[in-house]
């Protein structure tokens, strides 16, 4: 736990498709966050804790997608307008997944870390949105449940962060149900939404 | 045609390629044959059936066996129409060869299933009394009502056999009867939908609810990307599809033997006081025409408060509001975010295609949401904008207060509805019922010259109300007396019978129709009185005799009747 953001490399590589989309003149920046990967490794579980500071075991599948509004204050004193969709993860709702991840600014794939399928689906999100090359958001790749024990763990760090390294994506190991670096992972978003690196 | 192949997976093949030549175009059909809009008084409008005839609910089920074949053939007349010259069998004139097909294929399923098997599928049909599985026409398995299908597939292969046989005959099969358990055989390519229950509903309502159950996988996954999935191939596992959803299909057939709604053709309308639900249709009108929706629903405490369609559209159908109403009421996930988004197909509005439901609850407790639905991909921030005015304005002239406390009146209604089947899915909501506001058709609350009064100081147990013109009904929420005693399941039942057999004669437009029947039964009492536009049924207790029931039904139809604007959305 209290895994250090692999932010570094991130902050120097190019984010096409990110910079000004969203420096609405006036108003704060406004971040549509689209949240994608496998059924069941936590997507709303990230979201309810960002926005309500609660966690529930037994949270319910989630049907379609879920829509929250949430704004995010950085230290910098530049607030970020988070539109977040949290999307269900069956695979019904696959072929609906471009309604909800059209014009996003930025993407959080998750996946379990253990869970080897949960990861097999999360490569899969990486490649389909690299398909749609010109309108890439800016993407993160999220290991969540980082509080099971080491010994169930099925998706060691390395892996997952050569797969962000290899697609341009920012990496970031986080805990929904102890908050472990949830905060960080919107914090992570909103500062490169809020001041994208010089390309 | 081969006849009776031992070789389940041949006569598969078989029968797939006869239903999909014979069989098309049929989705859905009878659900609106059973609404049974074109009822016409007969001359012998006041018939009474004496007790005798129905005794046991036991006893009562085979005789009620033989006379729902009329009901059938109504509730299959459009599909008779359509397929014209293709013979048709039902449970009460078997031709001979079928019956000797049927044997055939029983000795066929028992032949390919191993003794475990079939010693399985007895277990099954003893422990437990209702199951309802789909399978895709090639046979493969689909979903199994609260059971995993290894379980089932003895059942599952010998259903399967009965129906390809049928098939390889040129017949379509409805229902068996098999001891004290009805056997309900629903097709609809390419899926085929068997439903067994023991409680003794009528066939043609369990083809209903299996109707239903396929209505709420269309809304899942659509028709045309059904149909497609099994062009390309007719061995897809759909499974993988409906992952996440039995708890939705569980509830749904869960509620078939504790709400009326799939017996009746009806959906739950709330009742409220005054002018609450005129403000709360014009307010969802204008944030219907502003988002540009298809169409606005209110609900709330599981009931419709109020249906509006953009303008000029038509109102959406009954069996479409319920599949929403299930929709909502069985998956929690809505209530905690704030505003959901999620594509659900309307098979009545339009099998083919996904309408995106926008959906905010206002109150989780009582849940009440307003829910906006659109075609092609809507802008939520207008979605979320519309609402919240409409919000603001129902709040500011108190309306939205006076909804959330209608629907907590309610609450124990819908609360005993989730529990009563054990169902895992919808069990927060009893914690908030409040004690201190009744439904306003809660027995005791009513006036006791409607037949309102304490539990033993009135016959009264508890009734259902529809307004056929609008396909809407309200019911007494079941009482704690009622709910302690496990009557709420029979009661539903019993119901579903006594409207079969009033309904009986009406296949042939003109024919014989009951407009007032009495059964005394052994834990119940029950009276039906049809009239033109309104379907009112008792249950009493037992001991009341036929003079008093229809008094009683007299009065509460009278005071009902006074009460329409506020029961229903007229």
């Amino acid at each position: 736990m209290g895994c250090a953001t692999k932010a570094e490399h991130a902050a120097s590589a190019p984010l096409p498709g990110v910079g000004g989309a969203t420096a609405v003149a006036g108003g704060p920046p406004r971040c549509k966050l689209v949240l994608l990967g496998d059924s069941g490794v936590g997507k709303s579980a990230l979201v309810q804790r960002q926005c309500r500071g609660t966690f529930n075991p037994d949270m319910t599948v989630t049907v379609g997608a879920a829509f929250l509004a949430h704004t995010l204050s950085l230290p910098s004193g530049v607030a970020v307008k988070f539109e977040i969709w949290d999307t269900a993860g069956q695979e019904r709702y696959e072929s609906l997944a471009p309604l909800y991840y059209r014009g996003a600014t930025a993407a959080a794939i998750v996946f379990d870390v253990s869970s080897e399928k949960s990861f097999a689906r999360a490569q899969h999100w990486v490649a389909e949105l690299q398909r749609h090359a010109s309108q890439r958001p800016l993407m993160v790749l999220v290991g969540n449940k980082t509080d099971l024990p080491a010994e169930e763990r099925a998706v060691t760090r390395e892996a997952a962060a050569e797969l962000a390294d290899s697609n341009d994506m920012l990496y970031i190991e986080t805990s929904a149900k102890t908050g472990s670096n949830v905060a960080a992972l919107f914090e992570l978003i909103a500062e490169h939404i809020a001041a994208p690196p010089p390309t | 045609m081969s006849s009776s192949s031992s070789q389940a997976g041949e006569a598969a093949a078989e029968r797939e390629a006869h239903s999909l030549d014979s069989q098309e175009g049929q989705i859905g059909d009878e659900l609106r044959d059973l609404t049974l809009e074109d009822r016409q008084p007969s001359a012998s409008s006041l018939s009474e059936a004496g007790g005798g005839g129905d005794g046991g609910e036991g006893g009562a089920t085979a005789a009620a066996g033989e006379a729902s074949t009329l009901f059938e053939c109504e509730d299959e007349e459009e599909a008779a129409a359509a397929t014209g010259d293709l013979p048709q069998a039902g449970a009460g004139t078997p031709p001979a060869e079928l019956a000797a097909a049927l044997r055939a294929a029983t000795s066929a399923a028992s032949e390919a299933a191993p003794a475990p098997g079939e010693a399985a599928a007895d277990a099954a049909l003893r422990h437990q009394p209702k199951h309802v599985f789909v399978f895709s026409t090639a046979g493969k398995p689909i979903y199994a009502y609260r059971k995993d299908e290894a379980a089932l597939a003895g059942l599952m292969a010998t259903a399967e056999a009965i129906l390809s046989v049928a098939h390889s005959k040129g017949h379509t099969l409805r229902h068996i009867r098999v001891g004290s358990h009805v056997f309900a055989f629903l097709e609809r390519p390419p899926l085929c939908l068997v439903g067994v229950s023991a409680y003794g509903e009528p066939p043609a309502v369990l083809r209903m609810q299996l109707s239903l159950v396929h209505g709420q996988i269309v809304s899942l996954l659509t028709s045309s990307a059904l149909t497609h999935m099994f062009e390309r191939n007719p061995g897809y596992d759909a499974r993988r599809l409906l992952a996440g959803s039995e708890g939705m299909l569980c509830s749904l057939i869960d509620s078939f033997t504790a709400t009326p709604a799939a017996l009746l053709g009806a959906y739950p309308s709330l009742p409220l006081l005054g002018g609450v639900r005129q403000a709360l249709l014009a307010s969802l009108a204008a944030a219907v025409k502003a988002t540009g929706a298809v169409h606005g629903v209110v609900v709330a405490g599981g009931a419709v408060a109020a249906a509006c369609p953009a303008p000029g559209a038509a109102p959406l159908q009954q069996w479409d509001l319920l599949l929403l109403l299930n929709l909502l009421s069985s998956n929690q996930s809505f209530r905690h975010s704030g505003d959901a988004m999620t594509p659900v197909c309307l098979p009545r509005f339009n099998p083919a295609a996904n309408l995106h439901a926008y959906i905010h609850y206002s109150d989780g407790a009582t849940q009440t949401a307003t829910v906006l639905l659109c075609g092609g991909m809507p802008d939520p921030g207008a979605l979320a904008a519309a609402q919240q005015r409409m919000q603001q304005q129902l709040e500011a002239i108190g309306v939205l207060q006076a909804l959330i406390s209608s629907a907590a009146a309610e609450q124990h209604m819908a609360a005993s509805n989730g529990g009563s089947g054990g169902n895992g899915g919808s069990s927060s909501s009893s914690s908030s019922s409040s004690s201190a506001v009744t439904s306003l058709l809660a027995v005791p609350s009513l006036p006791t010259a409607a037949g309102g009064g304490r539990f033993g100081a009135t016959p009264l147990l508890h009734f259902v109300y529809k307004l056929s013109a609008r396909q809407q009904y309200v019911m007494a929420p079941f009482s704690q007396p009622l709910l302690a005693g496990g009557l709420q399941q029979p009661i539903t039942v019993a119901y579903s019978q006594l409207r079969a057999a009033m309904f009986e004669g009406s296949a042939g437009s003109g024919g014989p129709l009951q407009r007032l029947r009495f059964e005394a039964r052994p834990r119940v009492t029950l009276l039906g009185a049809v009239t033109g536009d309104t379907e009112l049924y008792l249950a009493l207790d037992p001991l009341t005799d036929k003079a008093e029931a229809a008094g009683v039904a007299g009065r509460l139809g009278m005071w009902l009747f006074a009460r329409h604007d506020q029961l229903f959305s007229l």
